[in-house]
C-alpha cells in the first residue's frame, strides 16, 4: 500500500500539479470559481419565470405565482439575461483579471481593452434608420464563450508582451510622475491589440456579415455537439470520479470543464427565458445535482450506509460526514472511511455516478424529466438543486430513486470494506497485546 | 494565540475543521479557512499554513507565495476526513517547534 501511494505521489501528483498550475487554465478555473453570485441571482430569476403549470390547480400561492410570472415576463426575463445571459461577457473580464494578476500586472486597463474587443467580436452592428445602431446579445451567452476566453487570453498576453519588451515606450525625462510613463508605455501596446480586434471584426463584418462568435460557432459547432452527449457524460462521471480516488480535487478539470458545462448551461437558460425548448441535456447543474449526489463519489448514499453501519468507526464517519455530505461536500467521507486510494471503494465511487449520469441523460433527453436550467450553488442539496435547475418535481423524485440505487451499488462493496476494517482492527489489537 | 491559515479548495471543507480547532483549542489557535484563490490575500500574521490533502499537489506553489518563514504542510488524508482536531493541533505545535 505504502509502495502503491509513493508510485501515485511520484506520478500522478505532477499531473494534477501542473494541470492546476497551467496559467490560463487556472485563470478559466479562478473565474468560474468566484462568479457564482451572479449565476444564483439568474438561478432563481429563472425559477420565478418557471412558475409551474396551473391548469387545473386552486392552490392560490401556485396561482398567484403564475400570474406574476406571466405579466412579468419582460422584467424577468431581462434579469435573467443580464446575469446569466451574460455569462461569457464576464467570463471574458474575470480570465483577464486573474491572468494579470498572475503576471502582476494593473488589470483595468487590460479588462477595458477585453470588454471593447470582446464586444467587437461578439456583437454585429446593424445600422438603422435615424441613425440607431442596434446589436444583438445574443452571443453574450454560451455560444461565446470560446470568443470570451479568446479575447481576454490575448489581450493579456500581447498586452504582458509588448509591455514587457516596451514596443511604443517613450523615453520621459525622470521628472515626469511614473503613473504617467505607466500611461504612456501602455498606450502603443493597448492600441494593438485594439487594432487586431478590429481588423478581425471588420473582416468578419464585411467578409461573413456577421460577428466573429457567429462564425466560430458555425465552424465548431459539430465539436460543440460532441460535448453534450452521453459519452462526454460517463467520461467526465469517469475522469473526476476516477480523479477524486487519488484524493484531486475535481477543480483540476474545471479549466476545461467549467466552460463546457456553464456554457451549456447558459444556453438553456436563454431558450428557457425565451420560452423556447431547452437545447442542452449536459450543463454543470445537470453534473452537480444529478451525477454526484453528496459530491464526488456520491457520498450521500454511501454516508447513510455508513449510518446504519454496526461498526463503530464507520458509524462516527457517518455522523461527522452526513450533513456536509448532504450539501455537497464528500471530504469527510472520501478522506475518513476513506475512499480515497481505497480499491475496494473505487469501483462504486466511479460507477455510481456513471449510472447517475447515464439514467438522467437518458430520461432528459427524451424529456421524460425537465432540464436544466439554472444553477444556484455547489453547496445546494441535490434534492432542492435538483428541482430549482429543472423547476420539474419528477427530478426530485428522480433523485430520491438514484440515491437509492447508489446505496445498492455500493452495498456489496461497502460490506467488504467493513469486514476489511474489521479485520484490521482485530490484528491492531492482537498486536498490542 | 497561534495564528494558523487552512487552505482548501473553496475554503468549505476546511471550514469545517476551522471551527473544530477553534473550539477544541479553547483560545489557543485562530484558524481560519480559505480557498486557494483568496488565501494569498489572508497570509498577515499567519504562523502556520495547512493545505486540505485534496489539494495537496499545490504545496510547492503555495510554498512560493507565503515565503520561507513561515511552515507550510498538508494534512493527512485520515486526519483531515474524520476531521480530528487534536491531531492536527498536535502537527501545528510539531512544525512551530521546527
Amino acid at each position: 500500500m505504502d509502495k502503491f501511494t509513493a508510485w501515485i505521489e511520484k506520478w500522478i501528483m505532477p499531473f494534477a500539479k501542473k494541470l492546476a498550475g497551467q496559467r490560463h487554465l487556472k485563470a478559466i478555473r479562478d473565474t468560474f470559481m468566484t462568479f457564482l453570485p451572479p449565476i444564483f441571482f439568474g438561478g432563481i430569476i429563472a425559477v420565478i419565470n418557471a412558475a409551474p403549470a396551473v391548469e387545473g390547480t386552486t392552490n392560490g400561492f401556485m396561482l398567484a405565482w403564475a400570474n406574476f410570472a406571466t405579466s412579468n415576463a419582460t422584467i424577468l426575463g431581462w434579469l435573467n439575461t443580464v446575469t446569466l445571459g451574460f455569462l461569457s461577457f464576464y467570463v471574458c473580464i474575470g480570465i483577464t483579471y486573474y491572468l494579470c494578476k498572475n503576471y502582476k500586472i494593473e488589470p483595468f486597463l487590460p479588462i477595458i481593452i477585453s470588454v471593447a474587443g470582446y464586444c467587437m467580436l461578439a456583437i454585429d452592428p446593424q445600422k438603422l434608420e435615424y441613425g440607431n445602431v442596434l446589436g444583438q446579445l445574443t452571443y453574450f451567452d454560451g455560444k461565446g464563450i470560446l470568443v470570451a476566453i479568446f479575447v481576454a487570453i490575448m489581450t493579456v498576453e500581447l498586452y504582458h508582451t509588448l509591455f514587457d519588451h516596451k514596443v511604443g515606450y517613450i523615453k520621459m525625462p525622470d521628472s515626469v510622475p511614473p503613473a504617467l510613463m505607466v500611461s504612456f508605455g501602455s498606450l502603443v501596446p493597448c492600441l494593438i491589440v485594439l487594432f487586431i480586434d478590429s481588423i478581425i471584426f471588420v473582416l468578419c463584418h464585411n467578409l461573413a456579415g456577421t460577428c466573429f462568435a457567429k462564425v466560430v460557432i458555425d465552424f465548431l459547432s459539430p465539436a460543440m455537439q460532441a460535448t453534450d452527449n452521453l459519452g462526454f457524460a460517463i467520461l467526465v462521471a469517469f475522469l473526476l470520479n476516477f480523479g477524486w480516488f487519488f484524493g484531486i480535487h475535481d477543480t483540476v478539470w474545471s479549466g476545461f470543464l467549467s466552460p463546457i458545462e456553464y456554457g451549456t448551461l447558459s444556453l438553456n437558460a436563454t431558450a428557457a427565458a425565451a420560452g423556447a425548448a431547452l437545447p442542452q441535456v449536459f450543463t454543470v447543474s445537470f453534473w452537480c445535482y444529478f451525477g454526484i449526489i453528496g459530491g464526488l463519489g456520491n457520498c450521500l448514499s454511501l454516508g447513510l450506509l455508513c449510518l446504519m453501519s454496526k461498526n463503530k468507526e464507520i458509524k462516527t464517519i457517518g455522523k461527522l460526514g452526513i450533513v456536509p455530505a448532504f450539501f455537497g461536500i464528500s471530504e469527510p467521507i472520501t478522506f475518513g472511511l476513506p475512499i480515497m486510494l481505497n480499491p475496494v471503494l473505487l469501483i462504486p465511487s466511479v460507477l455510481t455516478s456513471i449510472v447517475n449520469v447515464t439514467i438522467s441523460y437518458l430520461l432528459m433527453s427524451a424529456n421524460i424529466i425537465g432540464r436544466t436550467y439554472a444553477m444556484l450553488s455547489y453547496n445546494m442539496p441535490s434534492i432542492f438543486g435538483a428541482y430549482f435547475s429543472t423547476g420539474d418535481f419528477k427530478a426530485v423524485l428522480l433523485i430520491a430513486v438514484l440515491i437509492g440505487l447508489d446505496m445498492l451499488i455500493y452495498l456489496p462493496f461497502f460490506k467488504a470494506n467493513e469486514h476489511i476494517q474489521e479485520l484490521e482492527d482485530a490484528e491492531t489489537e492482537a498486536a498490542k497485546q | 494565540m497561534i495564528q494558523v491559515v487552512l487552505v482548501c479548495n473553496g475554503g468549505m471543507s476546511t471550514s469545517i475543521l476551522a471551527s473544530k480547532i477553534n473550539e477544541e483549542g479553547k483560545g489557543d489557535y485562530s484558524v481560519s479557512a480559505y480557498g486557494e484563490q483568496e488565501y494569498g490575500e489572508h497570509l498577515a500574521g499567519a504562523d502556520v499554513v495547512l493545505l486540505g490533502p485534496q489539494i495537496r499537489y499545490l504545496i510547492d506553489d503555495v510554498k512560493k507565495v507565503v515565503g520561507d518563514s513561515v511552515p507550510v504542510a498538508s494534512i493527512d488524508p485520515r486526519t483531515y476526513g474524520t476531521m480530528n482536531a487534536v491531531k492536527v493541533m498536535a502537527q501545528i505545535q510539531q512544525l512551530l517547534k521546527k
